[in-house]
């Protein structure tokens, strides 16, 4: 980006909401409710982002929580999380990978820039290359806005999209631009008339620092049309040399120094074979060799992925593929060999396989674990666990090895969830641990499938059962505690189907324990039936 | 293979040692002409046992104390890691899963890291799957759980054995239902297991209905026990505390044992719950420490 000129062409996209957005969404808030991010300065906690509503209200940046929590005890408050916002700044980045191969982040801007030059006129809808013109070139530029506009709102997030052939323009355009919000807006490229349409601009769009736009200020100069007749030595001798910098990298007489983004290059190892490979032994080293020369790409580019595709293409020319899925990114030899063991049973390869391929997905940068942790027993051991899942997911299925979350729900069979391990996260569903445990509710160790239906002799409709007889077994029932009452879900709006459930935990004459519920209430003339539905250790 | 080695080897030395010993009536004629006396016979067995032993615990795994003292002499000191270990109860009984719990609570309570891995069929009728729920009652965090469903029963023990070689995994529970129905496959896997545990040096425990023990490390049969009986006597009538009857069926470097046990969930502690007579034969009265809850509230 250091070079400058009118044929050049950036796009600007500004998310003014992505952190309030983010944490939104982390946190479960509605985007309705007020909510303010805020960060320590100055010894306290002062607010820096905030919900249109929460500006709505009257709330500004630079309040103190203390203060903002007073004044609106139901407004939201979370502290600002640079690293997410960034790390989200930087995967738009890649997604706009589609748009044109450099694209880059500007944090403090919460905004990402795209260098549409050369790649625009693919948007344009000439189908024609051969009659690509300077218009089309500029339609494919807007045609290529309307696109990037159109995928974000889908998102859901507010965006301000602008171009120009300066960053400093294309950022002032989608920073301040009076029409901005509602569609993307593009700067002439002659100089003179990208003057004009910058003008009423204000001088925050040329990225100073506070200090420097207050002098301004005080001097009288608020646009950027008043620095026009202004001379640039006397702009320097009076307000330093950062002003002059950023009004010439607005028109492109300065380089605008840029990082790209680093694209991920994908990795993958393709064997175009010299006669058509068939018969287990012979796919068995097929796929072998294809792994082994895929870790070793890996460690090469020193990435580690997280799935694999292993394809081939049959003499008949089929084609299939087989995907592998990782609990977490790898990359060393023996975990892939072991996770991609059983592959060659499963390709059908008929006549042949002429051609097969192994392409590594969702890649991240390996850090080795020798670099954070060490090599102690404790990581190697975890590393040994997480490769016992892989392969246990690779062979029974990955929605076959699971966690358990708990949910908070107090019908006992959506009490919990199975989730596969690779989806749970440390902050998922957490299980408390009763300080007494005598205190929480009876639960028996195992439940049944489905409750199954028992027939029960009471003393009194209400009471909890004497006698019990379920698969050929009577059995007289001891002691028994109870009932703890489940109704139905008062918002679920099938509920008056269902019944409310009293259940009891009994103790027979052999000591089982079982787990008795009784549907229906009878103070209600509900048609009451006996359910077994656990047993007790 | 090494145990018969080393019997041939014990045996050889004997017969040719033990040559000049003659005429006495509790002789005993050796193959090569030697006599051995039945007292130095029973010496000699003894100890070939204990070289057998030793050979056999030449890579020697931790042990589980359970803490009741009964249960870890017979078990020579306390379940070993590094094996498997048979856990039968009977139908529409919580006792057994109950009592696995307890000691991988004991084990969680040594290992606070490595996770536990329960293997089970994704449906299991009125047998019942395991309620995460029920556990933090039981002292056990759901969290430290993996969980591997399988219906096919031949994948879920292959998997079984699959986590047995891993280390870094404090247990592997397996609910086998009606795999050891054919003797020839279970006697096969079992010996399977036998050596897979040994490589990962993974404690396996095998949950399920009662199947035959040969090849296991030790084999153990749990039911619910009453508790009223001990309950009215301390006036507990809220005691919910499970109650086991525990038997020790087999033992491979022990005896078998039986007690009926009490565990409470907020100690995490088993408990003999049964009479012991005292040193002058009289049975002693029965001594059930208040559950631990009632305990605090009390104190």
């Amino acid at each position: 980006m250091g070079v400058s000129g009118d044929d050049r062409q950036i796009i600007y996209l500004h998310l003014p909401c992505l952190p309030i957005q983010r944490m939104a969404r982390v946190q479960g808030w509605s985007l309705e409710e007020k909510v303010g991010l805020y960060q320590r300065e100055k010894g306290a906690d002062r607010l820096v982002y905030l919900s249109s509503e929460a500006r709505a209200d009257g709330v500004q940046a630079g309040l103190s929580v203390a203060d903002a929590r007073a004044r609106h005890p139901d407004m939201c408050f979370a502290p600002v999380d640079q690293n997410a916002d960034q790390a989200l700044l930087t995967a738009f980045a890649r997604w706009a990978f589609r748009y044109s191969p450099v694209t880059g982040i500007d944090a403090d801007g919460l905004g990402i820039w795209i260098e549409a030059t050369g790649a625009s006129h693919l948007f344009a809808h000439a189908t024609d290359f051969d009659n690509i013109d300077a218009d089309d070139t500029d339609s494919g530029l807007k045609a290529m806005c309307a696109d990037l506009y159109r995928q974000i709102s889908q998102t859901g997030l507010r965006a301000s999209i602008a171009s120009a052939s300066t960053f400093g323009a294309a950022f002032a355009l989608a920073h301040y631009h009076r029409d901005v919000s509602a569609q993307p807006v593009h700067a002439p490229a002659r100089r003179s008339r990208m003057r004009e349409a910058l003008a009423d601009l204000p001088l925050a769009a040329l990225r100073l620092p506070l200090d420097i736009l207050h002098a301004l200020s005080q001097a009288g100069l608020r646009q950027i049309s008043h620095l026009y007749p202004l001379g640039r030595a006397d702009l320097t001798a009076r307000f330093g040399p950062d002003i002059v910098l950023r009004y010439s990298q607005l028109f492109g007489d300065q380089p605008d120094n840029q990082i790209p983004v680093q694209a991920v290059q994908p990795v993958s190892v393709t064997k175009i074979w010299a006669e058509p490979v068939m018969g287990y032994e012979a796919l068995c080293h097929m796929v072998s060799q294809l792994t082994a020369e895929m870790a070793e790409r890996l460690l090469d580019a020193e990435l580690a992925a997280r799935s694999f595709e292993l394809g081939w293409q049959r003499t008949d020319g089929q084609v299939s593929c087989l995907l592998f899925r990782l609990s977490r990114p790898g990359r060393r030899e023996q975990t892939l060999q072991r996770l991609i063991a059983g592959a060659a049973e499963k390709i059908d390869a008929e006549f042949g396989v002429e051609y097969s391929w192994i392409q590594a997905h969702e890649l991240t940068v390996d850090v080795p674990v020798t670099a954070l942790l060490g090599t102690d027993q404790d990581s190697l051991q975890a590393s040994q666990v997480s490769d016992m899942v892989d392969i246990l997911a690779a062979r029974l299925g990955p929605d076959k090895v699971q966690r358990v979350v708990s949910q908070s729900d107090w019908h006992i069979a959506d009490s919990q969830a199975y989730q596969p391990v690779a989806d749970v996260t440390d902050k998922t569903g957490q299980w408390s641990m009763p300080v007494l445990a005598g205190l929480a509710s009876p639960r028996p160790v195992r439940l049944l499938d489905r409750p199954e239906p028992v027939k029960v002799v009471a003393m009194m409709p209400d009471h909890p059962p004497a006698m019990i007889r379920w698969r050929h077994h009577n059995w007289t029932v001891l002691r028994a505690t109870g009932p703890e009452r489940v109704g139905p879900r008062w918002w679920d709006p099938n509920r008056t189907d269902k019944l409310s459930r009293d259940y009891y935990r009994v103790e027979v004459e052999d000591g089982r324990r079982l787990w008795l519920c009784r549907e229906g209430l009878v103070e209600r003339g509900d048609e009451i039936s006996w359910f077994i539905y656990g047993l007790f250790s | 293979m090494l145990r018969l080695q080393i019997m041939q080897t014990t045996y050889f030395k004997s017969s040719v040692s033990d040559g000049s010993v003659k005429g006495s009536s509790d002789l005993i004629q050796g193959r090569r002409g030697g006599y051995i006396s039945s007292s130095s016979k029973a010496s000699r067995f003894s100890e070939l046992k204990t070289q057998i032993r030793q050979a056999d615990t030449a890579r020697s795994f931790p042990t589980l104390q359970i803490k009741v003292d009964r249960f870890d002499i017979a078990l020579s000191g306390g379940l070993r890691f590094g094996h498997v270990h048979l856990m039968t109860g009977r139908s529409f009984d919580g006792a057994a899963t109950g009592f696995v719990l307890a000691l991988l609570r004991l084990m969680m309570d040594q290992d606070t890291l490595s996770p536990v891995v329960w293997c089970s069929p994704s449906h299991a009728g009125h047998a019942g799957h395991i309620l995460a729920s029920a556990l933090p009652a039981l002292g056990v965090s759901p969290s430290r759980f993996i969980f591997v469903h399988e219906q096919h029963p031949k994948r879920l023990m292959g998997a079984f054995e699959e986590v047995l070689q891993t280390r870094g995994v404090l247990a592997v529970v397996g609910e086998y239902g009606l795999f050891a129905r054919s003797a020839d496959t279970w006697q096969r896997w079992v010996r399977r297991t036998r050596l897979a545990a040994k490589t990962g040096g993974t404690m396996g425990l095998l949950l399920g209905p009662p199947a035959p023990v040969s090849g296991f490390e030790t084999g153990w049969h749990i039911t619910t026990a009453l508790a009223d009986l001990f309950a009215e006597r301390e006036g507990l009538q809220t005691d919910w505390r499970p109650y086991w009857s525990v038997q020790l069926t087999y033992s491979r470097q022990g005896t078998p044992c039986a007690d009926k046990l009490v565990y409470d969930g907020l100690t995490g502690r088993l408990q003999s719950a049964i009479s012991r007579p005292d040193k002058d034969g009289q049975a002693s009265q029965l001594r059930v420490s208040k559950p631990a809850l009632l305990a605090s509230i009390s104190a």
